[in-house]
């Protein structure tokens, strides 16, 4: 079995990249938010408590910078709650409050186009750095041996903030976080087609991005 | 076209990102920070919104308004505003001085202008056609001759109209707007003095 296959499909449940909630999870969700529609911070604290890793998660790989992903998650929460009494319903929470974080992050890059961008993946806990499929991986797989974890690290996050925002969104959501193309849609208030298409050409100029560890 | 396999390969290397957390406890005080910025927020929206104004510049955007930050940016704010007045009103004042040697005492208040005899005073040193005649005296006394320099005198103001003039009319008087000719909207070649409530009778 391909190493960084099993590496991943181990992986699956890693909490940043959780997936959209079930029926089960969606139906805690509504009274919850119902109460804090009546202004219940009790309840809105346990829908941040719910979404916060995975809103986080969506901050963090929308810019790969630990500090402003804390900051937008932050700001994603405050402008929920703001914005909550004007929740009808329409869609999901999930997905109401994931279009927020996705706008937030993307109105935050746009102010930070012009600033010099620096990762700041220091304090960040790689988890498989020692898992030995993906050190076989990186040791044996690979036409640069000498490379090492970190060195595939900065590679995926600089191609990943090379790409346009859209297609950022796009990536993040559907080959990060695990979001169906249908959801991203309703996420991005586009058509299925165009998350379809965006996914395409980002993937293109990844593989051109990442051709040493891709082929 | 992408190959399938580096592809499916390229999707498996994204995942990886999947592994990038924060570190352990980071989401132990994430809600509280969340909610302290709210409830933040919400104490400051009960406070009216004038005072939020006068605190303004003081306070960090997430924090709540002490009475003591409150106070201490309204006084900052009097003081501002009293330098200005007091600059104004000495900067108009000295004006004054320089416009008038003997200070506002030598000559009447401004008024507005007032139609007087038309024969007690001489008509206008020089018309042009039929259009609007403006005395050689000078004009109307305003807040632009308060920086006149000290050799200026004022005398006595007339304004003659002669002939007929299309320019005045009730729908398009005067341009200067400081007094008004009754009768002129007819036109024809009356001639009208307008004199100054401080001229001579």
């Amino acid at each position: 079995m391909d190493p960084i296959a099993e590496s991943t499909e181990s992986t699956e449940s890693t909490v940043l990249a959780r997936p959209a909630p079930n029926a089960e999870e969606a139906s805690e969700v509504g009274p919850c938010v119902r109460r804090a529609q009546a202004g219940d911070l009790a309840a809105y604290d346990q829908l941040v408590h719910q979404f916060q890793e995975r809103i986080y998660g969506l901050c963090y790989h929308m810019t790969s910078h630990h500090e402003d992903a804390n900051d937008l998650a932050q700001d994603t929460f405050v402008k929920a709650w703001q914005a909550l009494k004007s929740f009808k319903g329409n869609s999901s929470f999930y997905t109401w409050i994931y279009r927020i974080a996705v706008n937030t992050c993307l109105n935050h890059l746009k102010l930070r186009r012009n600033r010099t961008t620096h990762l700041s993946l220091n304090d960040l806990d790689l988890q498989p750095e020692n898992h030995p499929d993906l050190v076989a991986l990186v040791s044996d797989k690979t036409p640069r041996r000498e490379a090492n974890l970190a060195e595939l690290q900065r590679r995926l996050n600089e191609a990943i903030l090379k790409l346009s925002d859209d297609h950022r969104s796009v990536v993040t959501l559907h080959d990060i976080q695990g979001l169906p193309h249908d959801q991203i849609a309703k996420i991005l208030g586009v058509n299925p087609g165009t998350v379809r298409s965006r996914l395409f050409y980002a993937h293109q100029q990844l593989q051109g991005w990442l051709a040493d560890w891709v082929q | 076209m992408i190959d399938d396999e580096s592809s499916k390969r390229l999707q498996q290397l994204l995942r990886l990102k999947r592994h990038e957390t924060p570190p352990p406890g980071y989401f132990n005080e994430f809600s509280d920070k969340v909610l302290d910025r709210i409830r933040a927020l919400e104490s400051e929206r009960a406070i009216p919104k004038w005072r939020r104004w006068f605190s303004r510049g003081s306070q960090s955007s997430h924090g709540p308004i002490s009475e003591s930050g409150l106070w201490s940016v309204w006084g900052w704010n009097t003081a501002i505003g009293l330098s200005m007045l007091v600059a104004t009103v000495g900067g108009l004042y000295w004006a004054s001085r320089l416009t008038d040697p003997e200070g506002m005492s030598g000559n009447p208040p401004l008024q507005a202008a007032s139609l007087g005899n038309p024969s007690a005073v001489a008509p206008a040193a020089f018309t042009v056609g039929t259009g609007l005649a403006v005395g050689t005296g000078l004009a109307a006394r305003s807040m632009f001759e308060l920086a006149e320099p000290r050799s200026v005198q004022f005398h006595p103001v007339t304004v003659s109209i002669s002939g007929s003039s299309p320019e005045l009319s009730s729908t398009n008087p005067l341009p200067s707007g400081l007094f008004q000719l009754p009768g002129a909207s007819g036109g024809g070649s009356e001639a009208y003095r307008v004199r100054f409530g401080n001229s001579p009778r």
